[in-house]
């Protein structure tokens, strides 16, 4: 490793400290194998492993306590690449994408991957268009980047305003399906469980604000890949010999298909817009694994991967992210990592669904119905599969499943004990966590910088700063929570807009904002204002059936709304200004100062100056 | 960097881009499209086009962004644009 300035800056003891963490964390979970083997009931194991890694993750988080803004907003920008490609890995993914992903894999098959791949060729498309301009940049918020771009007070508020949508229902959707795992390890009520994890979120990051979140987020990262990985590996030992489920599933998979023929399950033909995904209940299994378009049309599976690749690339929740890192290059680096994370992740829980099909189809399907396992009564008692329909061997249609329910099914299904379905239980609790505390992170930044101090360039002191962020945390983390159980709408769905939102108001303006000089403030305002007005009144539209477009879709006119509103109101008002030239010149090279430092350096000496 | 560099730096830079995305997002819309046909084929076990359109093209976009990364900052290095290290 050169010895350099920027490396320098990088704790050398990060590896041993998460050591620490993984190593305690497994020993926690060996521990309650071994109470549970010596009989202490599921009720207690259950608490346990939900508090114990709250506390753990608090504990970090309270360690990173900082009073400095950098820190505090921007982590110190000393964040090595791989630890900050795991915070945008899990934060992209979320509860979400683990627990309903493996659903929809699961239900609908090849046609979930739209959305896996959408996730992934996000960080693809944010690596080489706008992360590092950002990065260079160096401003901790999405708005702040837009205002400081244009020199523009108005662009910051309207990108702050417009910008807090998708991102509170990012939230909102996290902390659904978070309490929904909670619900599972205690049981206590919904709103409740809301409650346990805004208060786990805002105890963890409070502190240390991004600098908590980085650490935190981290070990909880570590948590999920462990709890989706290990129980999928020792299933994959037993059916295909190799402990690498993700390139070892394909036989398996063939076999399904095979069964699927013999079985006769029907390959609907569906209109190209058709957009069938498993909501958030019963659904019965009518699609073929491997076979594309089962429940989606082809137009509908190309839309849906543009439109979260497009939302994830300039998500306003996931940018913040990438300024903790050293360098420009590392922020490259960073985004590499998340999309090597991610791909184990969606190989992984792709895995899980293909092994527990082959259970359901191996076990299930074609067998007497009064001989039916052990499992499947004990999950349709707990209402999250149901056998319908007559005839003494049911086929595969007469099988449903919760979409939720899967991921948790297959340590179940396969007799495992009670403490590894608490495992990947505690992984979905932490993926929620990690998730809904980046997007909370990034909201409060966003209100109290960019709202409430964006009238005046020049930060107040830092004391006010951080006070006005711990404040709007707060405010935060209970409007989600309050949301969350207020909003009965399915998380998956919740994500889809907050992507279609993102992609239409952040995404236009963002690539812009970096690769066209000539886009001004007027352009920008248009160009946000057109791109998320048109993808809100399509969601609305379409979820009052006035149009016949499902609202997941809504991005497909909001980005062209966006771009050609920006672009035509920029062409007829006036070319920016040479400072603003100067800007865009300096955020497209790698070299040199941070902008962001040096605009509030110049800021400070010039207020200094006039005093 | 000299100020004269700016210029061939971002061409450079913007067809680097371009030659990171297109193919990448070509195949975004292929595999998926053509998964259907490709099924009957097997590869490592899996059916073709379900292997090309989800673990292949995360294979891909693996490769796509490693050679962007030692690509770009080639680039960024040719041109003097790099960060001090």
């Amino acid at each position: 490793m050169s010895f350099s300035p920027r490396t320098r800056l990088v704790n050398p003891w990060l590896g041993t400290y998460f050591g620490i963490f993984v190593s305690l964390f497994a020993a926690l979970v060996l521990m309650l194998l071994m109470l549970e083997q010596l009989g202490i009931t599921g009720r207690t194991l259950g608490i346990a492993m939900l508090a114990a890694p709250i506390l753990l993750y608090a504990a970090i988080g309270i360690a990173a306590w900082t009073e400095q803004p950098a820190e505090y907003f921007g982590s110190g920008r000393r964040v090595p690449a791989f630890f900050a490609g795991l915070g945008v890995a899990i934060s992209t993914i979320g509860a979400t994408g683990i627990v309903a992903g493996t659903g929809l894999f699961f239900i609908n098959g090849f046609d979930a991957w739209a959305l896996a791949i959408g996730a992934i060729a996000g960080c693809v498309v944010m690596a080489v268009l706008v992360a590092p301009f950002f990065r260079k940049f160096g401003a901790y918020t999405v708005p702040g980047f837009l205002g400081r771009r244009f020199d523009n007070r108005l662009v910051r508020i309207t990108a702050a305003a417009l910008m807090s949508m998708p991102i509170l229902l990012i939230i909102a959707a996290e902390l659904r399906i978070g309490a929904f795992a909670i619900a599972w390890l205690v049981p206590v009520s919904p709103g409740a469980c809301a409650a346990i994890l805004a208060v786990a979120i805002v105890s963890t990051i409070s502190l240390g604000g991004m600098r908590s979140l980085t650490w935190s987020s981290t070990a909880q990262g570590l948590v999920t890949l462990l709890a989706i990985l290990v129980p999928t590996a020792m299933v994959a030992v037993v059916l295909t010999n190799l402990p690498l489920p993700q390139l070892s599933y394909g036989p398996v998979l063939r076999a399904i298909g095979r069964l699927e023929a013999s079985q006769g399950v029907a390959i609907p033909i569906l209109s190209p817009l058709a957009f069938g995904f498993a909501g958030p209940g019963l659904e019965p299994l009518a699609r073929r694994m491997a076979t594309p378009f089962g429940s989606i049309g082809h137009m509908s599976f190309i839309l849906t991967t543009f439109s979260v690749m497009l939302g994830v690339a300039a998500a306003p929740w996931l940018l913040p992210r990438t300024t903790t890192t050293p360098g420009v290059y590392e922020v490259r680096k960073s985004l590499g990592w998340s999309v090597v994370l991610l791909g184990i992740v969606a190989m992984t829980i792709s895995a899980v669904a293909v092994f527990m099909r082959d259970l359901v189809m191996d076990t299930l399907v074609g067998h007497n119905r009064g001989t039916l396992p052990e499992w499947f009564g004990a999950m349709v008692r707990a209402g999250l599969a149901s056998l319908d329909g007559r005839g003494l061997r049911p086929p595969l249609e007469a099988f449903s499943f919760h979409r939720d329910g899967v991921l948790f099914a297959l340590p179940i299904a396969y007799g495992y004990p009670t403490q590894l379905v608490n495992l990947v239980l505690a992984g979905a609790v932490a993926a929620a966590l990690a998730a809904a505390g980046n997007a909370t992170s990034a909201l409060s930044t966003l209100l109290a910088e960019d709202v409430v101090g964006g009238t005046r360039w020049v930060p107040p002191s830092d004391r006010l700063r951080l006070a006005i962020s711990r404040v709007s945390l707060a405010l935060v983390a209970a409007l989600g929570g309050w949301v969350a159980t207020t909003l009965a709408i399915d998380p998956v769905r919740l994500v889809l807009w907050a992507m279609a939102l993102s992609a239409a108001t952040a995404f236009p303006v963002m690539m812009l904002a970096i690769w066209w000089k000539r886009l001004n403030a007027w352009g920008a305002t248009a160009g946000m204002l057109a791109g998320f007005v048109a993808t809100l009144a399509m969601i609305l539209a379409s979820e009052s059936a006035l149009i016949g477009v499902p609202s997941a879709f809504a991005a497909m006119i909001g980005v062209p709304a966006g771009f050609i509103a920006a672009i035509a109101v920029a062409w007829v008002t006036p070319a920016p200004g040479r400072h603003v030239l100067e800007v865009v010149r300096d955020l497209r090279m790698p070299g040199g100062e941070t902008l962001h430092d040096r605009e509030i350096r110049l800021q400070r000496l010039k207020q200094r100056q006039s005093r | 960097m000299q100020p004269r560099e700016r210029k061939p730096y971002w061409a450079h830079t913007k067809w680097q881009a371009v030659a990171t995305l297109a193919p990448f997002l070509a195949v975004l819309v292929i595999f998926p499209l053509y998964a259907d046909k490709l099924n009957s084929n097997k590869f490592l076990g899996f059916p073709l086009g379900y292997f090309l359109a989800g673990p292949g093209l995360i294979l891909i976009a693996i490769f796509t962004i490693a050679s962007f990364v030692n690509r770009q900052d080639a680039i960024d290095r040719w041109h003097g644009a790099h960060e001090e290290t």
